[in-house]
């Protein structure tokens, strides 16, 4: 069966939310921490105030995308869930060390699959509801779930996205690994994939993810364009070609940074104007790869 | 396209393997005791304890990770061992679901202690296996397995998705053998965490759908289900000791933590499972309920329960031996599903003196009978609402 991808929204490092599209990507430099949208003007939903920034994000892109529909499915990858709220706790608990009563809010956000609870609470969505934790893969495991699901039949529309945050603390990690802490960038980014052609949509050919190089030049033969990212960082480049891009300084380095490529990828191919920042004429196939940890590739491909 | 169960693994404050947790089960002996090997904890707690501390368990499987090694994942390589014991030679073939909720936090949250009071950061590279991905990546690696995993991280439902999923994909023809279930670590974060809810019963061991229950005991565990397509039994010659015959999620959509009044969300994951399976509620023989003992969980289950099976069949929680084990409870329920199917045993509803409905109580004993189907519960936070079925063979 074919499978289109309809809709598309980000919030990322560059100002893409308000401006309807990602030419902010070529246009600016992106920024360690997501540019966000006024949410108290675009989020009306009860209990905003106690929402971390990665929950606002994810539920104005995914509440964008789905617009007035319901979708038979939510589906959402984040490496490192909500991380925000997780140490709120881990503050409270040490505070606390009387014992005392201690307030369950930030517990409650801190649960992985929040971000998915709270899109079916606000949809009011009865079906399906996964949340998906494989670090650098997270995006390509909870699409590939999306995909599995609607090739059964189980669903004609499905909500799928990816988010993940840049906290202090990963900074903090990060330096004493002597890593280079400041490629690292945060967003969210959610698609309406769908049974039916609509305008503006593009064709989701598959997703895999592979374990070897080999594979991976096997897999992307005939694209015209391979928009490469790096999930982690210090994994250098792990493939080569003329048509390879390599966006990780334009996504920065985040654990779902392939969900922002795979939007860019949507972009280009609907709007072919933008291929021109690479030099590609007639762009119809584009492959995104993420590379994560050089041990195992996410291939999501695209055309048109 | 059928599916198969060949073979199981589980570790639980009840035993270190299956054989164990049968006995502890039909034994009706409780496996919770007090905490004490998780550090830092401000006041005694009850839980599903596995009484081993993470030295012992490095011993029992021979790490020598020069990185420190999570509890959570060290109970995930146990079980995970167990599952594929006899058919190591298959790993070619074979994709981990794995699901988890604690990932990392037993040494995470320790980490934190030191540097929250004292800014130390001797320990932060224990945080190199914080995320909840982490355990997976490392069983692959133990295992020799060579396809990528996924983790499944939906609260209590965790590991009963993982298996709805790893069954998605083998009907879609992309597998023909499976790992799927979950594990989970009891941790300082999780018990502060049901804790702050109020729904932790501090004061006694937890009772399910009893009406002076007061909460949850916390546990901890591993379970894993090997899995394979009927083509690949047929193939290898392999003796099943179930089938999955089916399994669904589905949304409250009603609270972030709170299950809605009216079931909607555990209704519809029983009634699709059903579905799935093709078979009508009277065709289940035993229902192994989620049944937390929150005041909550065990009335909305109780309702759903009475709702879609017209007030009529066998059920109990096993949480009372194991206490809630988070994200490993699917897993940990799938295979005593499996054992109640092998051995016609419908388990024991553990320390419920006065059921909430004495018309429709679950089992005060464990039952002797023929079991052909049981349908197994697992509710979490977010509405997560998941339902399995398995069939004798």
């Amino acid at each position: 069966m074919s499978v289109y991808i309809t809709k598309a929204k980000s919030i990322c490092g560059v100002n893409t939310f308000e401006k309807g599209a990602l030419q902010a990507l070529f246009e600016e430099e992106t920024q360690n921490h997501a540019v966000h949208p006024n949410y108290r003007e675009i989020l009306k939903v009860p209990g905003l105030r106690r929402m971390s920034s990665i929950i606002r994000m994810a539920l104005s892109c995914g509440l964008d995308v789905m617009g007035e529909q319901n979708p038979d499915a939510i589906i959402v990858g984040s490496g490192l869930g909500n991380l925000d709220h997780t140490v709120k706790f881990l503050d409270q608990i040490e505070k606390n060390e009387n014992g005392g009563p201690i307030s369950p809010t930030q517990f409650i956000q801190s649960t992985h699959n929040t971000i998915g609870g709270q899109l079916a609470l606000v949809m009011k969505c009865y079906h399906y509801n996964m949340t998906h934790v494989q670090g650098g893969i997270s995006f390509e495991t909870a699409l590939k779930d999306a995909l599995w699901n609607m090739q059964l039949g189980k669903s004609k529309t499905v909500l799928v996205g990816a988010a993940d945050e840049n906290h202090p603390l990963m900074t903090t990690f990060g330096t004493a690994a002597d890593l280079p802490v400041d490629e690292v960038g945060e967003g969210t980014t959610f698609f309406k994939i769908s049974d039916q052609e609509a305008d503006d949509c593009v064709s989701l050919d598959q997703c895999s993810i592979l374990s070897n190089t080999d594979e991976v030049e096997k897999q992307i033969q005939g694209t015209d364009l391979v928009l490469y990212v790096n999930s982690g960082l210090n994994q250098g480049k792990m493939l080569s070609g003329e048509n390879v891009i390599d966006i990780s300084a334009k996504t920065k380095v985040y654990w779902s940074n392939s969900a922002l490529a795979t939007h860019l990828a949507y972009e280009i191919l609907v709007k072919p104007e933008l291929a021109q920042h690479y030099n590609i004429p007639d762009c119809k196939k584009i492959a995104v790869v993420n590379n994560f940890r050089n041990q195992y590739f996410g291939i999501t491909q695209l055309s048109v | 396209m059928r599916i198969f169960v060949i073979n199981t693994g589980v570790c639980s404050a009840l035993g270190n393997n299956t054989d164990e947790n049968l006995e502890g089960l039909t034994k009706e002996q409780t496996g919770v005791t007090n905490i004490e090997i998780v550090q830092n904890l401000e006041q005694n707690f009850w839980g599903g304890e596995i009484k081993f501390e993470n030295e012992a368990l490095k011993g029992q499987l021979n790490i020598q990770e020069s990185f420190n090694i999570p509890r959570t994942s060290l109970l995930a390589l146990k079980a995970a061992t167990e599952a594929i014991t006899g058919f190591e030679k298959y790993t070619n073939d074979l994709q981990l679901f794995n699901a988890t909720s604690v990932g990392g936090m037993d040494l995470s949250e320790v980490f934190y202690h030191e540097y929250f009071r004292q800014g130390k950061e001797d320990k932060i590279q224990d945080l190199y296996m914080h995320d909840s991905g982490m355990s997976a990546f490392w069983l692959n690696d133990k295992l020799g397995v060579n396809k990528s995993p996924f983790t499944i991280s939906s609260a209590c439902s965790s590991a009963a998705n993982a298996i709805i999923i790893a069954a998605h994909s083998i009907l879609n023809g992309d597998n023909e053998l499976v790992l799927a279930g979950g594990t989970d670590a009891l941790s300082r974060f999780t018990i502060n965490g049901f804790n702050s809810l109020m729904i932790y019963d501090k004061e006694a061991y937890c009772r399910p759908f009893d009406v002076t229950r007061k909460g949850l005991n916390l546990g901890e565990g591993a379970a894993y289900l090997l899995l394979a397509s009927e083509k690949f039994i047929e193939e290898h010659n392999i003796t099943p000791i179930a089938e999955y015959r089916g399994g669904a999620n589905a949304n409250d959509a009603y609270h972030q933590t709170a299950s809605s009044p009216d079931a909607t969300g555990a209704i519809m994951a029983m009634e699709s499972a059903l579905q799935m399976a093709g078979l009508s509620p009277d065709a289940i023989d035993y229902v192994n309920a989620h049944g937390t003992a929150t005041e909550n969980n065990d009335n909305t289950e109780q309702k759903a329960i009475e709702s879609v099976f017209n007030h009529k069949v066998d059920f109990s929680s096993t949480k009372g031996f194991t206490g809630h084990t988070l994200a490993a409870a699917g897993g940990i329920e799938a295979v005593y599903s499996i054992l109640a199917l092998q051995n016609d045993l419908a388990f024991a509803n553990i320390h419920c003196e006065n059921p909430i409905n004495e018309e429709h109580s679950p089992l005060k004993a464990t039952k002797r009978k023929e079991i052909k189907n049981v349908l197994s519960n697992s509710f979490g936070f977010g509405g997560n609402s998941s339902s399995l079925i398995f069939g004798a063979v």
